[in-house]
């Protein structure tokens, strides 16, 4: 059966490494998740984006479609944890990730060789915020004022994205060093 | 396996941050706060005051300015409309309660003095959800 990812290294030669290897991922998303779930938040559905950060390291190391399965497994997980799975803040958890997702996936296809995870980082953290007063303003109206906190969303989008690319930039070279010591 | 793990552009060689695509995409995010700062959609005015009182019910253009006395079972109730804002000045009942209503501008929430059976609202429908929790 080939593959449903494309698989980089070898430790994850095979199709069970990987899917352990992205349960792992998984896990450790929705930890993050809900650690930062912990932290006290002015506004709600601000966030860090940590857990986004996961997606991200996944879609730079193993592609689009297995970054979409640990978005999901997260989104599932989380949602189920925190008790609000099919309520309004896992339907926002869900646009808002399945939008920065997207972004992400399409900036790497695009750009992939311009940006480095910082860039696509601040990207998927704008999407997320933008989906989500989206789908605010789509089940308040246009009346709701949701957009008025568009400002906001764009200040925390370009920290936490910032802040999470960082992170994950850190990570990918610790895992190409990983790699680099493995190989002959 | 070897040319597969090679077409793919991720690995070490994408370790470059920041690029100049990242200061273009952080000073486009950054752009986006004074631009939406200054674009603001024109709120919806509504065209209608409706007032509520033991007389009846009596309907009122939001575009013209007017302060209004509304009888009631306690005493006179002041409403005034401006700027498609209305609010309520002054309040014959004991805790003036609807004064600190603040300032209805658009359909969906209501001015309300229970003493004196007061209630203005302007036409047209509202939000259709009250509140939204955590």
């Amino acid at each position: 059966m080939p593959p449903l990812v494309s698989v980089q290294g070898r430790q994850a030669s095979t199709a069970l490494q990987l899917r352990s290897r992205l349960a792992l991922y998984a896990a450790a998303a929705t930890l993050l998740w809900l650690l930062e779930r912990t932290l006290p938040n002015p506004v709600p559905w601000i966030r860090l984006g940590l857990a986004n950060g996961v997606t991200l390291l996944v879609l730079l190391e193993h592609g689009a479609v297995a970054a979409g399965i640990v978005l999901v497994l997260r989104l599932l997980l989380a949602a189920f944890f925190a008790g609000t799975l099919f309520g309004p803040q896992s339907i926002l958890a869900l646009g808002g990730g399945v939008a920065s997702w997207a972004a992400m996936t399409l900036a790497q296809r695009w750009g992939g060789r311009l940006l480095s995870p910082l860039g696509l980082s601040v990207l998927g953290a704008s999407a997320h915020g933008l989906a989500q007063l989206a789908l605010v303003a789509t089940v308040l109206g246009a009346g709701s004022g949701a957009w008025d906190l568009l400002p906001l969303f764009a200040i925390v989008a370009l920290a936490s994205g910032s802040c999470t690319g960082i992170v994950v930039d850190a990570l990918q070279a610790r895992l190409a060093l990983a790699r680099g010591t493995a190989a002959p | 396996m070897g040319a597969r793990r090679q077409h793919a552009p991720r690995g070490p060689t994408r370790r470059r941050a920041p690029t100049p695509a990242d200061c273009v995409v952080l000073l486009a995010v950054a752009a986006l706060v004074p631009a939406s700062w200054a674009w603001k959609p024109e709120p919806e005015r509504a065209a209608v005051l409706v007032v509520r009182s033991a007389d009846g019910e009596s309907r009122f253009e939001a575009s013209q300015d007017r302060e209004m006395e509304i009888r009631g079972p306690v005493g006179v109730t002041r409403l005034r409309l401006q700027d498609g804002e209305a609010w309520i000045v002054a309040a014959p009942c004991a805790n003036h309660f609807c004064q600190r209503l603040g300032r209805l501008r658009a359909p969906g929430r209501s001015l309300v003095c229970v003493p004196n059976r007061v209630v203005v609202c302007f036409a047209g429908s509202g939000l259709d959800v009250d509140g939204v929790t955590r």
